[in-house]
């Protein structure tokens, strides 16, 4: 659905994007993590025609992005947090706007989104608050019954309750329909139910990029209680992601099959030991940015 | 959706978007085209306020429309909709055309139909102004591309020229333009200006271009537009054309003045001059009248300025060879002698004039003080002091002037109308100047073709009865000011009266 490659960008002498590369399966919850300037909206943009491509090649269903048909674009929805919206128009006027540029506008489901998400059609978007505005970006970009959805922090301003219809509509929409969704958010919590590929950009470069279910078979968190005086190496294996120490427990997040470094752990005297999942706020803040090293926790 | 019918899609919006505006707009251009046809009496106050009103809020109006979805703007909503950035500009250009462009395009031709203009003559009148608002309107939206606040296009559409006028007018006074120049090489110096702005348009719209980069490209190509327009002298001395000299003129025949025409006999026709289209800068000059006697005969009597007056025409305040009405009069009578040749009753009577346009610069602008001497291409004007006379100026133009022939009349007509005036730094003493001989009203010199290749006329300085004493300014401030008033139609029917036919006499 979605293939990068080589993707760069830059405003002036920054650069925002390095040498991108990375696929989305069709079909896919695709969720990119970065922090902050990391370089994900001015991805996003790039990706749905917002803005032009500079270095490299993005391609939408298998087609460069410079070279969309009008035909392949309709079935692209791209909501961005803040996006602008006509002020002027209203609500009524906004969708009969979008209508006509989208040759499987279900206006049925605007309605029931316009009800979900409790939005007055008679209402001018300039009088809307920020959350009612994304609302409304919303419903435009679902009820075109897009393939591809790009969303850029689609749920700010959003209340918890409509936070979560809209994910299950999402996903919904996802598993019926087979549409992808591109997304990326601040809310990780919120990410991680939805998510089944997840790439992470940091400073404008791609540090990984695999389903969720490689990923977390790939990395595992062990929580291990000491003795009293347990001395870590000084130089941590390369297949520790992150250790966390509070007192006598000890937290590592490990790459799986690390059995050899693992028992470096045994050997020093565990009490205790116990194997979990990694959250995918575990994996990103331990795969984005610098080696973290030993952190310890007041107890 | 085709393109067309996206381009319809995105025009409609931005006709919603803007209704109020476009409306104003059209209201405004409708009451001043209204305003110029009707009216009789001449305020030019209001109306040079309303013309460049139009303008202003035309270039406003214009940048609103194109800022409403700025092509460089990432985050804009049309940017990531199936939009294509042409079908975006084909919208914009069709809104702001139609509207800015058509609009007081349709208002000009309105006026201009009052005078009988062929479809050729009126698009060759029309071609000018379009492809001039073309221009400016294609500029401000290109400015209004690339930038995303409406201060910031205020500055540099608006700012940037002020600028370079300041700095010129420092330099070296502000010279006239495409004074020189004819009307084919300035519409196709105006052409490819519009086309080389439209292309830059096009690839800001396709490229999403942005940045300080593109506008500060932008703001100095219209920085050396100006300053190319402002300082490319073809004449020293030259200055920008002022007020309108002119108060014209549709020439009507006045109501019941005629009867049954004696042999013999005398027989006074009324023509009353009123109206003008002055913030169009087109007038009528009324230059001769056709009358239709019952018995089949046809006489045309010139109005001013032939050689060869038919013994028929007298006229009463103005030398026996010369008739003339003048944009400043505002009634003029003559008197029509009997001929065997017309006898008897008088069915018709249509008054034919030419329609004339301001020149868009003042031809001269010299200090009546010195001897000056100025060229401008086809004219020479010289004005030289008379020293025993030391109110009086002798101004001589030499033009090779276009011939005008009028139907019926057999003697040459061509010729050439001037403006003259004094101006001083206050506005409020500019008086016109009286000509000594060949006197046409009270500001305007008629050459007649038989004066083609020169004239030379003295002028009678203002004395102390045209200007109260004591707010009489010394003459070395003055400026003489010349403007050349260019035909675009002649023999035109201005005026027609049907009369009825009166029983013959015994």
């Amino acid at each position: 659905m979605i293939a990068v490659r080589e993707l760069s960008y830059r405003f002036g002498k920054k650069v925002v994007l390095d040498d991108i590369a990375f696929e989305v399966p069709q079909g896919a919850f695709y969720a990119m993590l970065g922090a902050n300037g990391a370089g994900k909206t001015t991805l996003f943009q790039l990706l749905a025609s917002a803005r032009p491509l500079q270095h490299g090649s993005a391609q939408l269903f298998g087609t460069p992005v410079r070279s969309l048909t009008m035909a392949q674009r309709q079935r692209v929805s791209y909501v961005a947090e803040g996006q602008e919206l006509p002020r002027w128009m209203r609500l009524e006027q906004m969708e009969a706007f979008c209508a006509p540029l989208y040759p499987t506008w279900d206006a049925a489901l605007a309605r029931t989104l316009r009800t979900q998400f409790d939005l007055d059609s008679r209402q001018v978007i300039g009088t809307m608050s920020r959350g009612q505005r994304m609302k409304v970006a919303l419903l435009c970009a679902l009820a075109s019954r897009p393939t591809l959805i790009i969303m850029d922090e689609p749920f700010t301003g959003m209340d918890v309750a409509v936070k979560d219809e809209l994910v299950r509509g999402l996903l919904d929409a996802a598993s019926a329909e087979g549409t992808t969704v591109l997304l990326c958010s601040h809310d990780i919590a919120e990410i991680e139910a939805l998510a089944d590929w997840v790439g992470i950009l940091d400073h404008g470069r791609m540090r990984m990029s695999e389903s969720l279910d490689a990923l977390r078979a790939r990395y595992k968190r062990v929580e291990l209680v000491t003795e009293p005086g347990l001395r870590l190496p000084t130089q941590l294996p390369a297949s520790w992601l992150s250790v966390e120490r509070a007192g006598l427990r000890l937290s590592v997040l490990m790459e799986q099959g690390s059995d050899e470094r693992e028992s470096v752990v045994d050997l020093r005297g565990v009490t205790r030991r116990e194997v979990r999942e990694a959250s995918l706020k575990e994996l990103y803040l331990a795969l984005s940015g610098p080696p973290r090293g030993l952190v310890e926790v007041a107890v | 959706m085709t393109t067309i019918g996206q381009v319809a899609h995105l025009v409609r919006k931005d006709v919603t978007q803007f209704r109020w505006w476009l409306v104003g707009y059209t209201i405004l251009t409708i009451a001043v085209t209204l305003a110029a046809t009707q009216s009789l009496t001449l305020d030019s106050g209001p109306r040079a306020v309303a013309a460049p009103a139009l303008w202003v809020v035309g270039v406003l109006i214009a940048a609103l429309i194109v800022q409403s979805d700025t092509p460089g703007n990432s985050l804009a909503f049309w940017a990531s909709r199936p939009i294509q950035p042409l079908a975006l500009l084909s919208a914009k250009l069709c809104v702001v055309f139609g509207v800015l462009v058509v609009v007081p395009l349709v208002g000009l031709t309105i006026v201009l139909r009052g005078y009988s203009l062929s479809a050729s003559e009126l698009v060759s009148l029309l071609l000018p102004p379009f492809l001039f608002a073309s221009g400016v309107l294609v500029a401000a939206m290109l400015v209004a591309s690339l930038t995303s606040r409406t201060s910031s296009f205020l500055g540099v559409m608006f700012g940037v020229p002020l600028a370079i006028v300041s700095l010129a007018s420092w330099r070296d006074g502000l010279p006239a333009w495409s004074r020189s120049m004819d009307a084919a090489t300035t519409t196709a110096l105006d052409l490819a200006a519009l086309g080389g702005i439209a292309i830059l348009l096009i690839v800001v719209y396709r490229s999403r271009a942005t940045g300080r980069r593109w506008l500060a490209a932008t703001t100095a190509l219209l920085a050396a537009s100006a300053w190319a327009i402002l300082v490319t002298k073809t004449e020293p001395l030259a200055q920008t054309v002022g007020e309108s000299t002119g108060q014209s003129v549709n020439a009507i025949v006045e109501e019941g003045s005629l009867a049954w025409l004696d042999p013999g006999a005398a027989l006074t026709i009324g023509v009353t001059t009123s109206g003008t289209n002055q913030e169009h800068g087109y007038v009528f000059r009324p230059d001769s009248i056709r009358v239709d006697g019952l018995n089949g005969h046809t006489m045309t009597f010139p109005l001013y300025g032939l050689s060869a007056v038919p013994s028929s025409v007298r006229s009463t305040g103005a030398p026996q060879s010369t008739v003339s009405t003048s944009r400043s009069t505002h009634f003029f009578r003559f008197t029509l002698v009997q001929q065997d040749s017309l006898g008897g009753n008088i069915r018709h009577v249509r008054v034919l004039g030419s329609v004339e346009e301001r020149a868009p610069a003042l031809l001269a602008s010299m200090r009546p003080t010195a001897d000056t001497v100025l060229h401008d291409g086809r004219t020479r004007i010289h004005v030289s002091r008379v020293v025993e006379y030391p109110s009086r100026l002798r101004l001589e133009i030499d033009a090779p002037m276009s011939t005008r022939r009028l139907r019926s009349i057999p003697a040459a007509e061509g010729s050439t109308v001037y403006s003259t005036r004094l101006v001083w730094p206050a506005s409020a003493d500019t008086v016109p100047l009286r000509l000594d001989h060949r006197r046409i009203g009270n500001d305007f010199l008629v050459l007649p073709l038989a004066m083609k290749f020169g004239h030379q006329v003295t002028i009678d300085m203002p004395r102390a009865d045209s200007l109260q004493a004591h707010r009489k300014p010394p003459l070395d401030l003055a400026r003489v000011q010349i403007v050349r008033w260019n035909l675009i139609a002649s023999n035109r029917v201005s005026a027609e009266r049907a009369l009825s036919i009166l029983p013959s006499l015994p």
